[in-house]
């Protein structure tokens, strides 16, 4: 049968049209490449560098793919934090390419804080500041130039000082964290340093409110000390936290220690009481190399108490217990296992030092490590070391300098006992008028969203005719600057960059750019190199270095020269010159300085894994050679802080309550994921900053499901936490782990429209007047629906 | 369902109204319709692709015996096989070679210090993931399975000389008994 | 391919809940690695944020008798899968490895899949992901960026099999244990995530999954998860 026309026009007409709709879906079913034009080898590189972000310093290593940071991982040479990693640190692409990165040098127009600006060259910037810091120095006042140091260690910190030094200005103002651990060791021990804490090899390890798997100094040496000891065959130490919330710490920790806010010093000195009591303390080194212990008789016949007779008289447990809400058997099962586990470790947090009597608190604390001689020993407190890098040149003074210098740092030396506080004195030395200050160089410093007194810095920047920010984004306080010299990116810049004081043993770590740095910024360091250059005369003497990079080289040749430690290893490595250098040998890997620098920046730095217990300078430096337990120079601190003749012992002569008015407690803390308001946010740890299924993008008050009810909210409410000095929106969390009379704000949280909402601005002013730190939890509020 | 149900009955329904003849016309109508509207669709699709120079393949692999990889630097290493930039031409036609129009041009623009960048004619869409380095440098394919005669054309070509579709893929992975998963591709 | 395939793999994970801090590396690592989007604030708090690794936490009584537990839920990649059965045009399927993969290309956003999974780690893309232009460059080139209107999922990052195996081959070796890992393993600063193949003795998460400590969430279901949890200790 032949086909008719028909039909085979029929046939025809359906396959053409078959044809052109499959054409057609494939036409509207796959997208074209958005990227037709450009194409890229995909040319991948790994990068070893050190994590800028937060003060904890890890090590990383960045896969750079065509130029571009794609992903952040752990360095697993490290030695402290292994090959681990922070979700910070992971995020640390999106700071990188921040949209809100400032794209290049500006100069304000129009009024202060009026968001005008102009683009100016590199060059052009660095020639306004120049001639800004010449006039200040032929006019004889180099003292009216300071620098609001922020985030700022190693060699940044060093080239600063020595700038300063130079220049002739005593006012290097510090405004970074601190605990005001380093006035407890300096009081004990005589020995200024924040202690270390050789958590891997602690069998015990109780921590007095230190975040240590959030927000410590450096959670990722808590991490390895919890999951990765290999010191200790594997097996991990006992963590027990105690602590006014149930943090995630608290969580993760075998044991949890709910306590009143500001008694960790009384738990500590109750924990004492029975470690005394039943003498499980450690004789032989209270004995040896602790003086204080014992009742004694002074130079002029006066009997003087012992910290034994003043623990036993004053902190029997049911007190302690009264005072702290820590169950009796309780306090007396924590002593006992404090005492059986050695070695053991007493952890002091940010929480104890941040109160009114926040310095005996710490001392008191560190007095359990003492009396169980848990210092200078493999397990227990350490004094570690600086990495032996080689100094900068001597700073040459001319006349000018010596002058300015003379002239002292702007609001005094602080109190006596621990010089806290800088930069608030600092801030009202200025609006008092007691100094003149005519330009301020901000270095990753943001006071108007991170201090307590945001409104006395207002003031202070008023009277301030020149702000220079060195913020690579326009924060709260650089947008107040007339001058932004943006500083590079981590990821883009040379720096060293060392773990804190908590990790005991030294490390030096290096930086360096994983990414071209473009044209944007200016690497801070080779900024004020430049600066020095130009100013000529002794402060270009001072800071003979082209650049930043090679000062840094030149400093790595006292690693090379020093004829100890290793260039970062593994584990087997590590052990390894451990044990060399214990028997006193040290073999050199490199002959040359080059390649041994060129296999320092390969590996991301230089590391001594050794430590020398015996050395009794690492126990105490104190005119005694003894641990000082109850040291003369508190009790004359004491009395000229107006607090008569007290002994750190006397803990409970503060009281705060609550009143009608505000009758909850403000608990703030800061979180880990997040930071302190002079770097960008990244988007990823905005939407998910905790733990909480539904905060996103907002700031949060953690409170008590009972407390809510009676307050008639629910949970994701928007609330105002309302105290005396001021007030912050935040949603609603309704968590049973908080006491039901606190509240717990987080610090370092931004609300969506960018803006800091930082709780430490709502605190009543209350100060430790030793130290000078802020107290921290004794401000009361209230909730008010918002 | 029932959405399809109502579909079948409209197009019963426009059958019916319509005679046999008017059907037909309807048909082939709606058929030159259809196919030249995808035509101009898949000539907007792909626009002929131009290089800034008439590159002859045919005397660069033949008369003098380059590997492609002289040119495509990446084609073992890469995901992209990579393509010549002013540098690698450079290495040859700093100076004038032949007497071609286009061997001068070339001279001039290296000497000038001009960009060179040659367009992509092979293209793939964003969701295929392919790499060059798993086809050529490990699994040693020859050029020409997927990019025809390339070698052998005197002019670059316009258009791809092989319509690289997912069943070309697909009948080679079948043939030699390789992974089919849509995931190897696609992800 | 069939008859290659008679070595079986099954790629599976073990987290272990004693190690874990819930410190959220394993997340951000994810959302690094596959450039996962944020979503903007008002969806967020309709709860279409995406976190293929997301660690949720469950509190237990109050202060001061309070616990926690974190546990990270990434894709169980079951062995049986509910998503694959609803899925009207097959965009996503168990392949031959026992990995449940989601075609983006294929998918038609129905949201089947996601009503049908248990462990709720199917996501949906409401809107077109929103990166600034700056933020493109940390894109990784070896995973594609979802548009609007299609699921999303985790992959045990399957990109990193094929690299894995790019290498191995290339440099004419076997795929070993260490040289697969995800993103999120890779970060995690307690190790406290092991992945590997359940049916090769000489994995870990062999030995793991075998644990008295192991169990698997909502085993009764009989969706045969090959995501394994360690109980904590105490």
């Amino acid at each position: 049968m032949s086909p008719s026309r028909r039909s085979f026009l029929w046939t025809m007409g359906a396959a053409a049209t078959a044809y052109g709709i499959q054409d057609t879906t494939r036409v509207f079913w796959s997208p074209e490449p958005a990227s037709q034009a450009g194409w890229t080898p995909g040319i991948e590189k790994h990068l070893t560098s050190t994590c800028l972000v937060c003060p904890a310093r890890c090590g990383i290593r960045g896969r750079v793919v065509d130029g571009s940071l794609i992903r952040l991982t752990g360095n697993s040479l490290h030695p402290m934090n292994r090959g681990g990693i922070c979700p910070r640190g992971v995020a640390g692409v999106q700071m990188l390419y921040h949209p809100e990165r400032i794209a290049a040098p500006l100069v304000r127009v129009g009024p202060r804080g009026g968001a005008r600006w102009r683009a100016v060259s590199r060059e052009d910037a660095l020639v306004l500041l120049l001639e800004r810091l010449r006039e200040l120095r032929s006019a004889g006042h180099p003292e009216t130039l300071a620098l609001l140091a922020g985030f700022c260690s190693g060699t940044m910190e060093d080239v600063w000082r020595q700038f300063l030094t130079a220049y002739g200005s005593p006012n290097y103002v510090a405004d970074d964290y601190q605990d005001g651990t380093e006035s407890v060791m300096r009081l004990m021990h005589g020995i200024d340093r924040r202690p270390g804490y050789d958590l891997e090899r602690a069998a015990f390890v109780l921590s007095f409110g230190a975040p240590l798997f959030e927000s410590w100094w450096s959670p990722l040496q808590a991490f390895v000390a919890y999951a990765d000891p290999d010191e200790r065959n594997g097996q991990r130490p006992r963590f027990v936290q105690v602590d006014t919330r149930f943090s995630r710490t608290a969580a993760q920790a075998q044991e949890w220690v709910g306590i009143r806010p500001d008694t960790h010093g009384v738990l500590a000195l109750g924990i004492a009481y029975v470690i005394i009591r039943d003498q499980l303390y450690d004789t032989r080194f209270v004995a040896d190399h602790v003086s204080g212990f014992e009742d004694s008789i002074d130079a002029e016949g006066h009997l003087r108490e012992g910290y034994r007779s003043m623990v036993l008289r004053s902190y029997r447990t049911e007190e302690v217990s009264a005072a702290t809400g820590v169950p009796v058997e309780r306090i007396t099962s924590l002593a006992r296992a404090f005492a059986e586990n050695q070695p053991a470790i007493a952890v002091c947090g940010m929480d104890v030092t941040h109160a009114q009597r926040g310095l005996m608190a710490g001392m008191a604390v560190h007095s359990l490590n003492v009396l169980m001689g848990s210092v200078n020993r493999p397990g227990g407190v350490l004094f570690g070391q600086d990495p032996p890098v080689a100094p900068l040149v001597t700073p040459v003074m001319d006349d000018t300098a010596t002058i300015g210098l003379a002239r002292g740092p702007a609001g005094g030396a602080g109190p006596q006992l621990g010089a806290h506080g800088a930069a608030n004195r600092f801030a009202g030395a200025v609006v008092d008028g007691e100094v003149t200050v005519d330009t301020i160089l901000l270095y990753y410093s943001n006071p108007l969203a991170s201090s307590i007194h945001p409104q006395t810095w207002r003031a202070a920047l008023a009277r301030v005719p020149f702000i220079v920010s060195f913020s690579p984004f326009l924060d709260e306080t650089t947008s107040q600057a007339d001058l932004v010299l943006p500083d590079l990116l981590p990821y883009e810049r040379w720096q060293d960059a060392s773990p804190p004081a908590s990790y005991p043993y030294p490390v030096w770590g290096l930086a360096r750019p994983l990414v071209d740095p473009g044209t944007s910024g200016m690497h801070s360091g080779d900024a004020v190199l430049a600066l020095a250059r130009q100013l000529g005369g002794s402060v270009a003497e001072s800071l003979p270095y082209d650049s930043f990079e090679t000062l840094l080289k030149q400093r790595a040749r006292g690693l090379f020269a020093v004829r100890r430690g290793m260039l970062l290893g593994n584990a087997f490595e590590r052990r390894n010159q451990r044990r060399m250098e214990e028997r006193g040998w040290w073999l050199a890997e490199h002959a040359e300085f080059e390649p041994f620098w060129q296999d320092l920046v390969e590996r991301g730095g230089w590391t001594d894994p050794f430590f020398d217990h015996t050395d009794p300078a690492r126990l105490a430096q104190t005119a005694s050679g003894r641990v000082e337990l109850m040291p003369d120079a508190f009790a004359r601190g004491a009395v000229a802080a107006g607090l008569g003749p007290a002994s750190y012992l006397a803990l409970d002569t503060v009281k705060s309550a609550a009143s009608t008015d505000f009758p909850l407690r403000l608990i703030p803390y800061r979180l880990s994921t997040l930071a302190s308001g002079t770097l960008a946010l990244e988007r990823w740890m905005s939407e998910a900053p905790s733990l909480f299924p539904n905060v996103h993008w907002n700031p949060w008050v953690e409170v008590h499901p009972e407390t809510a009810r009676a307050l008639g909210f629910h949970d994701s409410d928007y609330v105002w936490v309302v105290s005396s000095r001021g007030r912050i929106r935040a949603q609603l969390k309704v968590f049973p782990g908080t006491a039901p009379d606190n509240v717990c704000l987080p610090y370092g949280l931004r609300h969506p429209d960018g803006a800091l909402a930082n709780p430490l601005q709502l605190l009543d002013g209350d100060h430790d007047v030793l130290s000078g730190l802020a107290s921290w939890s004794s401000t009361f509020v209230r909730l008010e629906r918002a | 369902m029932s959405s399809r149900l109502a579909l079948s009955r409209g197009f019963s329904t426009v059958l019916t109204w319509l005679s046999p003849r008017r059907r037909l016309v309807w048909l082939l109508g709606v058929a030159v319709l259809v196919v030249a509207t995808a035509t101009v669709l898949r000539a907007a699709r792909q626009a002929p692709v131009s290089q800034p120079i008439a590159f002859n393949h045919l005397i660069h692999t033949r008369d003098l015996e380059l590997g492609c990889e002289f040119c495509h630097k990446y084609v073992r290493s890469g995901a992209h096989s990579g393509l010549p930039d002013a540098e690698n031409c450079s290495l040859c036609h700093r100076v004038q070679l032949g007497t071609s129009e286009e061997a001068a041009k070339l001279t001039k623009m290296i000497n000038d210090g001009e960009p060179l960048q040659f367009n992509k004619l092979f293209r793939l869409a964003d969701h295929v993931f392919y790499t060059h380095r798993r086809h050529v440098g490990i699994a040693k394919l020859e050029c020409q399975n997927c990019h025809g005669a390339i070698a052998d054309t005197e002019q670059p070509p316009t258009r791809p000389l092989v319509q690289i579709t997912m069943n070309l893929c697909l009948d080679c992975h079948r043939k030699r008994e390789l992974t089919v998963d849509c995931n190897a591709c696609h992800r | 391919m069939r008859e290659r395939a008679r070595i079986v793999t099954r790629w599976g994970m073990v987290i272990d809940l004693d190690r874990c801090t819930g410190c959220v590396a394993c997340e951000v690592a994810c959302k690094s690695e596959n450039n996962i989007a944020t979503v903007p604030p008002d969806q967020a708090a309709m709860g279409r944020a995406k976190s293929w690794m997301k660690v949720v936490a469950e509190v237990e009584g109050e202060f001061p008798d309070t616990s926690l537990h974190f546990y990270p839920r990434p894709c169980m990649q079951c062995d049986n899968p509910p998503c694959v059965k609803v899925c009207p045009v097959a965009a996503t399927y168990i392949n031959d490895e026992g990995t449940v993969a989601q075609i983006y290309a294929r998918c038609i956003g129905c949201r089947y899949c996601a009503n049908a999974c248990p462990y709720t780690v199917k996501y949906f893309n409401w809107y077109g992901p929103e990166w600034a232009d700056s933020e493109r460059q940390h894109l990784n080139p070896d995973v594609s960026v979802r548009p609007k209107g299609v699921i999303e999922k985790c992959t045990f990052c399957h990109h990193r099999l094929q690299q894995a195996r790019e290498d191995a081959r290339a440099e004419g070796r076997v795929l070993r244990e260490e040289d697969y890992q995800p993103a999120c393993q890779e970060a995690c600063p307690t190790a406290a995530i092991v992945f590997g193949d359940l049916e090769n003795s000489t994995h870990r998460v062999r030995q793991l999954k075998d644990d008295p400590r192991s169990m698997r969430l909502m085993e009764d279901l009989g969706t045969a998860p090959k995501v394994y949890y360690l109980r904590p200790r105490e």
